[in-house]
């Protein structure tokens, strides 16, 4: 038998508290982080697929204010300052776009 | 503990869990909710719930059973491993000149931490030699800077992946091959145990498993092991390093996410140099290279004989770089094109990350495919015979960006070690 040693690194410890799930009918103001519109062109394009995504949430929720910003880079987690803004919106739905 | 998963299921509903360890669910079932309902991470939480995921480490086995072992444990991405003995692991650490238990950092996408002796782990599996260990350590510690933006690049859909540069006096103290078969090895034990070290630490530690969560379309086989080294001594320019203005008496590593290489050959150029770095931007400039439509960096790689021709013409690699950068540029209307073929300049179809400078309204507007000449990085290596060079074009704007670190020692084999000023 040899010794060996476990080669998967160290999980961190990380606690989170869970965010506080609105009731449906409290849904009113609902922010959309998208990721930048390069992949979506012609038919696909992205300010049109963005008009069906809050088409589709006013259907279901009634009343919505949206806030909506774009990720400058698609791959980059987005920023604090970013983050920052979307605070007091009660959803956050991010990833649009792709 | 009942653990949920981010959807809901039950961590016994979690299709596998309780069977024996293997495939990669361990690195894509998170966040999980203890009971006490606050999220626990998946990716890091002591022996709570990622490790809950993960096999039992059994700390001993029998050396005849390690192959099979390390693929049951989803230890390797196929290709078989050396066992991460502990004495070999020990001396790996002890190379390293760092404490065992120090944290390199949070690997991508999982997260977990990289201590020393976890990558020293993995370098055992990759048959490593120990003087090599500050290599692997400063190429990981530039891969984690944020402008390379790891994270990213490792699941990304584009095929690119880190290629580690070796340059200055590591490349001959190091052992690593410059010459023939450069980017499949070189037949040195340096440079394919460099890369696959990265490899099995963004595997085992990072948990970078293809489709959940890595989602490149095509793969790379530079995702196995790809490391190269420049050619010290029979190339007419300074070493990579010096020319990114870093000081480095021991050696540097250059990291850069790029894709496999596209060969170039000055066939038909008289050996002229405008014709032959004609024919290199051409192949930077290709339409469908992500840099075209996002500019970027991108890596070339020039053998010696290419280099020589040029600085026999009076070309240094500063201006190699401006030619290359001005030449490669394509005509807007001809990278944006709508489905009818004309070209896409209308205001909803600006590309956001292209500089101001740049009139998107104008399909006759020259576009160049790198941010700047100096974002085009010039590399001497490879055999020394025929005329080749390689473009590996970047990960446009999105990251990958090329970072050049010193190595903090001399990396001879313990012994060997020369003096240097």
């Amino acid at each position: 038998m040899i010794e060996i040693v476990d080669p998967r690194g160290v999980a961190v410890v990380r606690t989170l508290s869970l965010a506080v799930r609105p009731a449906r009918g409290d849904l009113r103001r609902v922010g959309l982080l998208c990721n930048d519109p390069s992949v979506a062109h012609g038919t696909h394009h992205f300010a049109r697929y963005l008009r069906i995504v809050r088409r589709a949430l006013t259907d279901r929720l009634g009343a919505v204010e949206f806030h909506e910003e774009t990720k400058p880079v698609l791959t980059r987690a987005a920023e604090q300052t970013q983050l920052d803004r979307f605070h007091g919106w009660q959803v956050v739905i991010n990833g649009l776009g792709k | 503990m009942i653990v949920e998963d981010s959807i809901g299921a039950r961590r016994d509903e979690v299709p596998g869990a309780g069977e024996p360890a293997h495939g990669s669910r361990w690195g894509v079932v998170w966040p999980v909710i203890g009971k006490n309902d606050d999220v626990i991470d998946a990716r890091g939480s002591g022996k709570t719930s990622s490790d809950a995921l993960l096999p039992d480490w059994p700390e001993h086995v029998d050396p005849t059973e390690w192959p099979e072992f390390s693929y049951r444990f989803d230890l390797t991405d196929g290709l078989p491993t050396f066992p991460p003995e502990r004495h070999r692991v020990d001396a790996l650490v002890a190379a390293s000149q760092r404490d065992g238990d120090e944290v390199i950092g949070p690997i991508p996408p999982t997260g977990r931490s990289a201590t020393i002796t976890a990558i020293a782990a993995n370098a055992a599996m990759a048959g490593l030699q120990p003087h090599l260990m500050p290599v692997v350590i400063t190429a990981l510690e530039a891969m984690l800077e944020p402008r390379f933006n790891l994270s990213g690049l490792v699941v990304t859909t584009h095929p690119a992946w880190p290629l580690v540069i070796v340059s200055g006096a590591a490349v001959s103290d190091g052992g690593f091959a410059t010459g023939e078969s450069l980017f499949s090895g070189g037949g040195a034990r340096a440079n394919l145990a460099v890369g696959r070290t990265i490899r099995l630490v963004t595997w085992n530690i990072g948990g970078a498993r293809p489709r959940h969560p890595v989602q490149e379309v095509l793969g790379h086989p530079g995702r196995l092991a790809y490391c190269i080294a420049e050619e010290p001594v029979a190339t007419p320019w300074p070493a990579l390093h010096e020319a990114r203005g870093v000081d480095a008496p021991h050696g540097a590593v250059t990291v850069f996410g790029c894709d496999a290489p596209h060969s170039v050959i000055a066939v038909g150029t008289a050996e002229r140099a405008e014709l032959m770095l004609e024919q290199v931007a051409e192949q930077i400039r290709a339409a469908g290279n992500s840099n075209t439509h996002t500019m970027g960096e991108t890596l070339v790689v020039m053998a010696p004989q290419w280099a020589r021709l040029l600085a026999r013409q009076g070309w240094t690699r500063a201006m190699v770089q401006d030619e290359l950068h001005q030449r490669a540029a394509r005509r807007l209307g001809d990278i944006k094109r709508r489905g009818d073929g004309t070209p896409a300049i209308g205001h909803d179809d600006r590309y956001p990350w292209w500089p101001e400078s740049i009139d998107q309204s104008n399909p006759d507007e020259l576009v160049a495919s790198t941010w700047g000449p100096e974002s085009i990085h010039v590399v001497v290596a490879g055999g020394d015979s025929v005329t080749f060079a390689a473009v590996c074009p970047g990960w446009g704007t999105y990251g990958g960006f090329a970072v050049t670190r010193p190595l903090p020692v001399a990396v001879a084999p313990a012994g060997t070690a020369k003096e240097r000023p």
